[in-house]
């Protein structure tokens, strides 16, 4: 990146930072040394981070991982001496599936003023609600997954997720040497990441890699049963068939794809990594593009994924990865700025944000004025028995 | 629930008593449905008791059958005191009933309806097969007799009323019952048959069938019961033979304009 | 041909599901909102097992578990919740409508256990000593747990209308959903037919639980809500209380989805279903098969 413009950018930051810490000098304020202070004195002993995130109810799993992996970066920082033997604290509010008790988190976490910066919501609906919530309490929050659009719009907002739409063209490239020409997919239409996957992204990564895409077959976050809609999808025999749905319905179609002997490629998106290894050797060959896959060869991975299964046994997900990633972003900024108040904060996760950086999901680099995640992701296939990496 | 206010009498014989309730009584909330009422019912006759519509039959027979709890008082059934039993085992028991308005199982045929009284205690001490045996004779003697011969496999809706009740009485008759209670077996019905009714109640009597007959048709109490009670306002207000008993002026009150002919 | 196939093994798990709820809803007055969720806990048990035991239960023994715990899972909540309520509800409405919060309680209870086991992940049979494998068949693909599927459905879809009809203790049921002051005047025990009611029931809902999460690969915490509702129209459609009509019903809406997937777009499945069920609602409100009401008259 040019070296001017993030000169620049540093100014801008610093701009805002001024003024913004003077409108809560004059303002209701509730600020405290730790997070609404100024930097003279550097860093504080302690800088607390609140992860609002799902520990229980439908998306506890993808909580749980995350918080997982932002207590191993923690550890990591805490242990070295990243931040001038300053440390983090971090601590976990669970939103138990619930919009209205991740906005309450947010919003006490937003007064609490010795709170520097909040991990938020996994899932998108939380992350709109919480959003708003950042922009008016000026406290920088930094999401990993919630891939909807409109949630980095407002200011303060960041997200550590490449969202899944931005890397899903690499499998472009597995199913151009697979000589694909034809492509039709299930998926579930009452999730727009899914639909827009399905609608939007596949077609146009076709006219550059040479497939069509064809029937797409919807279905709804109810379906239980993929007996019909896969025998609708594989009717005119395409060459590779795309399953996007959640869940156990991943499961579900894959049975029902390996019942109706369809023998074409299969390609998913990275939820279908729990699926596969349930299903086992009569999965082989489906293959996905992701951010993250513990067998990546990069050392960043590696270490990683030492460090989890040492904590938590098991290899690391992609959702640790990311939880993993977003506190180092917060760490990073810093780092950069030597001080943690919430608008030093967010100036530095700008400015690390726009220089990028490499993390456990490869090499990062941000859009949207450094707030949003890139990658150009990986494509993993499962042989069967385990996930090897094809496109790195 | 019920409680014991007189403590169950120990191994009395043989009272020919089949059921005894004693100064039973029923509320409903602040209703007093049923106050006080004694009865002695003994073996083999036709007891009726008799009463303009709300003095409270329907009450005590429900009372009776456990279908609802009493306030005060005492039930004993053969000899057994059975406060507190479950009506299903009364039925076990012997006990068997008909109601006032038609409650047949509307999606069973005739012959099923019957057969759902023919299952009662009959399963114990003998094979299934020598059971199901005798459960089909007995079902087969009992459409014999209340002549339904022709509608075992009818449904109870294209039934007329007078059937309806008929088969009533069958599935009721056919349990074997020690005491059958009939409440308003008439109700509804032609002179012809109520006719019929009052002789198939009377050549049950003839095989040593207990009966309580509850009615408010006069005539019929008359002609058909060997003893009759009087109830109004859910007290007793006569007890004894039936020719007398209706003559009472309290019952005469009770009954006023009501067309009977007490020289019947 | 396909879909036909299709439509059949899908028409089998509605049925063998919905056939317990309009069983006990038709007979005891219960209508079971817990009855999604023992199908899901039982299937859920049998998962929890093959990981104990290291994934090597053969198919038979996981159909088996799902019975067992499904009814002894019904029966419990029958004895320790429903019954209670029924014996205290002053009126038949207001038993209807406690039942109904009492099961949407119940329900409440193993979904949330599994939702902490799992957090929330598809749970399913890991492939142990049972491989799902498909044959060709008439030009079509059909496999092996489809047959299974096929097998059960029929043999325990005949059993059941059979026992209401032919037996003793099936007529005694019957008349307990009819009029229950008059089965009990019978001397029919509804205590003791309840228990048994309530564990067919259980165990057919265990059972196509465990069907279910072998033939879709996996379920979730949440899959009973769905096929509940699914159970619910089944039942209205074929009329509550006759279990020739929920047969049909469960035959007819599988029928239906599956045609509506192969010809139109699959987000109308939901909408038609429901749709067939505000119908049948509006122009014939006891169901196709369902029994006029003669109680009391």
């Amino acid at each position: 990146m040019n070296k001017n413009l993030l000169r620049s950018a540093g100014i801008v930051g610093a701009t805002l930072m001024t003024a913004s810490g003077l409108a809560s000098c004059g303002g209701s304020g509730g600020g405290s040394a730790a997070a609404t202070g100024d930097c003279e004195s550097g860093l504080p002993d302690t800088i607390k981070i609140v992860t609002v995130k799902d520990q229980t109810g439908v998306a506890a799993y993808t909580g749980t991982e995350a918080w997982r992996g932002i207590q191993l970066a923690a550890d990591e920082i805490n242990s070295g001496d990243m931040l001038d033997g300053s440390k983090l604290e971090v601590e976990v509010k669970d939103t138990a599936g619930d919009v209205q008790t991740a906005a309450s988190h947010v919003t006490q976490a937003a007064a609490d003023s010795s709170v520097s910066a909040i991990l938020g919501p996994v899932l998108s609906d939380q992350a709109l609600a919480v959003a708003p919530i950042a922009g008016k309490s000026e406290v920088p929050v930094v999401y990993t997954q919630a891939g909807s659009e409109g949630i980095v719009d407002e200011d303060w907002n960041f997200r550590a997720t490449p969202p899944l739409v931005t890397y899903y063209p690499k499998i472009g490239q597995y199913l151009e040497k697979q000589g694909a020409t034809s492509v039709n997919t299930v998926f579930a239409a009452d999730i727009p990441t899914l639909e827009q996957l399905s609608h939007d992204v596949l077609p146009s990564v076709g006219e550059d890699s040479g497939f069509q895409v064809g029937e797409q077959v919807a279905t709804q976050s109810t379906t239980q049963d993929y007996a019909g809609p896969v025998n609708k999808a594989i009717a005119d025999d395409p060459d590779a068939l795309g399953l996007l749905m959640v869940g156990a319905q991943i499961s579900s179609a894959m049975q029902a794809v390996i019942q109706s002997g369809y023998q074409g490629e299969v390609v998913s998106y990275p939820n279908a990594a729990p699926a596969v290894a349930e299903i086992g050797k009569a999965a082989a060959g489906v293959t996905w593009p992701t951010n993250f896959d513990s067998s990546i060869d990069t050392p960043e991975v590696k270490a990683f994924d030492e460090a989890y299964t040492e904590a938590y046994d098991g290899t690391a997900t992609n959702y640790a990865a990311e939880g993993y990633d977003s506190l180092m972003w917060v760490a990073k900024a810093i780092e950069e700025e030597g001080c943690a108040t919430r608008d030093a904060i967010k100036t530095g996760l700008e400015k690390v944000g726009q220089a990028g950086f490499t993390g456990t999901q490869g090499e990062l680099t941000f859009e949207a004025n450094g707030h949003d995640a890139r990658s150009d992701g990986y494509v993993v296939q499962w042989d069967g028995e385990k996930i090897v990496v094809l496109e790195q | 629930m019920t409680q014991h206010t007189v403590p169950p009498t120990v191994a009395e014989p043989a009272s020919a008593l089949v059921l005894d309730a004693r100064d039973v009584a029923i509320h409903f909330g602040g209703v007093k449905a049923v106050d006080g009422v004694t009865m002695e019912i003994a073996e083999g006759k036709i007891f009726g008791l008799l009463g303009p519509n709300g003095s409270g039959k329907s009450t005590i027979l429900a009372g009776i059958t456990r279908l609802v709890p009493l306030k005060s008082g005492s039930l004993t059934f053969d000899g057994r005191p059975y406060d507190d039993v479950p009506t299903f085992k009364l039925a076990r028991w012997g006990m068997a009933r008909t109601f006032q308005t038609v409650r047949l199982l509307g999606d069973l045929t005739v012959e099923q309806n019957i057969l759902l009284g023919a299952d009662v205690g009959r399963s114990s001490g003998v094979s299934r097969r020598a059971a199901a045996t005798e459960r089909k004779e007995c079902v087969a003697d009992v459409i014999d007799r209340t002549g339904l011969a022709k509608f075992v496999k009818w449904t109870p809706s294209e039934l007329s009323y007078g059937v309806q009740r008929r088969v009533e009485i069958a599935r009721a008759i056919v349990m074997q019952p020690r005491l059958l209670l009939l409440d308003e077996p008439v109700a509804g019905m032609t002179k012809s048959e109520k006719l019929e009714i009052a002789a198939l109640l009377s050549d049950l009597r003839a095989q040593g069938l207990t009966q309580l007959l509850v009615e408010h048709d006069v005539q019929m109490m008359v002609d058909t019961c060997d003893h009759l009670y009087a109830m109004n306002f859910g007290k007793l207000i006569g007890e004894g033979v039936p020719a007398d008993v209706v003559k009472t002026p309290a019952v005469q009150e009770a009954y006023m304009g009501k067309g009977w002919r007490a020289d019947a | 041909m396909q879909e036909l196939i299709n439509a059949v093994s899908l028409g089998c798990i509605y049925m063998l599901f919905a056939m317990g709820m309009s069983l006990v809803w038709g007979t005891l007055d219960v209508l079971n909102f817990a009855h999604g969720s023992i199908f899901m806990f039982s299937a859920f048990s049998g998962f929890y097992l093959m990981q104990e035991t290291g994934n090597s239960l053969p198919l038979a023994a996981l159909l088996l578990v799902g019975v067992v715990v499904g009814a002894l899972m019904s029966v419990l909540a029958y004895q320790l919740v429903l019954r209670p309520i029924l014996r205290r509800a002053k009126d038949k409405d207001s038993a209807e409508r406690q039942i109904l919060i009492g099961g949407i309680g119940l329900a409440g209870i193993p979904v949330a256990i599994v939702q902490i086991q799992t957090l929330s992940n598809p749970f399913s049979f890991r492939a142990g000593s049972f491989e799902v494998a498909s044959y060709d068949f008439l030009g079509a693909r059909i496999s092996n747990i489809q047959i299974v599927i096929w097998v059960v459905g029929v043999l325990l879809g005949t059993a059941v209308v059979l026992w209401l009809r032919r037996s003793r203790s099936g007529l005694a049921l019957r008349s307990i959903g009819v009029d229950s002051e008059v089965a009990s005047l019978m001397g029919i025990d509804q205590g003791r037919l309840g228990v048994a009611a309530m564990a067919v029931a259980g165990g057919m809902a265990g059972l196509s639980g465990a069907l279910l999460c072998v033939s879709f690969g996996a379920l979730t915490a949440e899959s009973g809500d769905v096929l509940l509702l699914k159970a619910f129209a089944i039942i209205i459609l074929g009329g509550v209380g006759s279990m020739l009509g929920t047969i049909i019903g469960a035959f007819f809406l599988a029928g239906a989805e599956t045609l509506l997937i192969a010809n139109t777009s699959g987000t109308w499945v939901d909408a038609v279903s429901f749709g067939l069920l505000f119908l049948v609602l509006l122009v014939r409100p006891q169901g196709i098969l369902g029994r006029q009401e003669v109680r009391r008259t």
